[in-house]
């Protein structure tokens, strides 16, 4: 008697562990969701954001009917922020490799066609330094009507390409009230001389 | 040990002692009881006792008759300037030009070899509301194959916006782009008097649940074809 109690002791065990698994699951806020929801970090021109490893100053955003960088151009409209980078910890993995814009649903992808002209074109994917801040670019080529577009719009920027468990600073922008211009040269990546 | 010795081991050791002697003494124990029981289990009878219920089944499901094909949507006809719309992007291919060669497009010509440049210009509108990658890399090539030539399966060797020749260009959401696909083709693949059969294909939204996140279109089935006139335009100096 006493041996088949000894048996059954570990299936109680496992049973009662598996019912406060449960219930541990169930009083995790939103369950497995958040293991890779990204840390928000506000930002807003003209003052420095830090996250973990990604710290961005937002110096200007404007809108413009027409880029041009050197030889290259486009037309469109473009939403062209002026911006300082530099990481916190490590170079490795360093460099801006994420950079959205997010009005309502719809999400843009920094451009990379200027890049294609010049890589200095854009802080986009250009890796950072730990010492150093660099300023430069980054454009978003946009539908025409964007500007008609009520949803509120976000920049997200990120080390990491995708918003996963990691910091992301987010600047919240208006894109109806940005000063627009018919013409912007996209200011070249350069590093700040302190 | 209490437990009873497992009749099998029991019978295999009987068989090593006594070996080709088929009426062993683990016979005669539990294995041997359970054997009995099941010899008079009607086992020949299972076959037919399957098939008969295999039978009513297939009759309760309408029997045996040939069910109707599913009908396929016939492609919608289309010309050049004519835009497809999916739920992914509008399609519309524009021109279809021979020509020797064309830098900036990514193809290279073998011209060793009579090779020569069939190029599309397709204008791209990006439906969703995320950004697409026009990639002729094999893991994104996505949207790359959603343009294809009607009897060759060939996938496109350059893909680049045709006013600045960005390589590989990503389509942002509602910002239409003209692009130039470009095949490297064989001397006598393609001639310039002749209609090139485009065919478009729509992606079906695959969403990502269980052991798999995020979104992604897959699957990308025929939906439209565009009969646009091949322009050679020979060594082609303005294309």
């Amino acid at each position: 008697m006493s041996r088949s109690l000894a048996r059954a002791v570990p299936w109680f065990v496992s049973g009662a562990l598996l019912v406060a698994a449960w219930f541990v699951a169930g009083a995790t806020p939103d369950g497995e969701e958040r293991i890779t929801e990204p840390f928000p970090v506000a930002a807003e021109i003209g003052t420095p954001a830090v996250g973990r490893n990604l710290g961005v100053t937002v110096t200007d955003a404007r809108l413009a009917d027409r880029v041009t960088f050197g030889g290259w151009y486009a037309e469109g409209t473009w939403l062209v922020l002026d911006l300082e980078a530099w990481v916190v910890h490590t170079e490795s993995p360093g460099a801006l490799s994420a950079a959205t814009l997010t009005v309502g649903d719809r999400v843009f992808r920094a451009s990379e066609r200027a890049q294609g002209y010049d890589s200095s074109a854009s802080l986009f994917s250009t890796g950072l330094s730990l010492a150093v801040p660099q300023s430069g670019s980054i454009a978003f080529e946009l539908p025409a009507d964007i500007a008609a577009d009520a949803d509120a719009a976000v920049v997200r920027l990120a080390i990491e390409t995708e918003f996963l468990g990691d910091s992301v600073i987010e600047l919240p922008v208006d894109i109806s009230a940005v000063e627009r211009v018919d013409e912007l040269e996209l200011a070249a990546t350069e590093w700040i001389t302190p | 040990m209490t437990t009873p010795e497992p009749p099998g081991s029991a019978s295999a050791a009987a068989g090593r002692a006594s070996s080709g002697a088929p009426e062993s003494p683990g016979h005669r124990t539990a294995f041997g009881r359970l054997r009995k029981a099941t010899d008079r289990v009607p086992t020949k009878w299972f076959a037919a006792i399957g098939t008969g219920l295999f039978l009513a089944v297939t009759a309760a499901f309408g029997g045996l008759a040939p069910v109707a094909a599913e009908e396929e949507p016939p492609l919608d006809r289309l010309v050049a300037g004519e835009t497809h719309t999916g739920e992914q992007l509008a399609i519309t291919v524009q021109r279809a030009v021979l020509i020797d060669e064309l830098p900036g497009s990514g193809a290279f010509p073998d011209e060793e070899n009579g090779e020569r440049l069939l190029v599309l210009l397709v204008e791209m509108e990006n439906l969703w509301t995320e950004p697409l990658p026009a990639s002729t890399a094999s893991l994104t090539s996505q949207v790359a194959k959603s343009v294809g030539l009607s009897g060759d399966d060939r996938l496109v060797v350059g893909l680049v916006r045709e006013d600045d020749q960005t390589f590989n260009p990503w389509l942002q959401p509602d910002v239409p782009a003209l692009l130039a696909f470009t095949w490297t083709v064989g001397p006598d693949d393609y001639a310039g008097d002749q209609d090139l059969e485009v065919v478009l294909s729509d992606a079906r939204l695959q969403i990502g649940s269980f052991l798999y996140t995020g979104e992604s279109w897959l699957t990308p089935v025929p939906a439209a074809v565009v009969t646009v006139p091949i322009e050679d335009v020979g060594a082609g100096v303005e294309q």
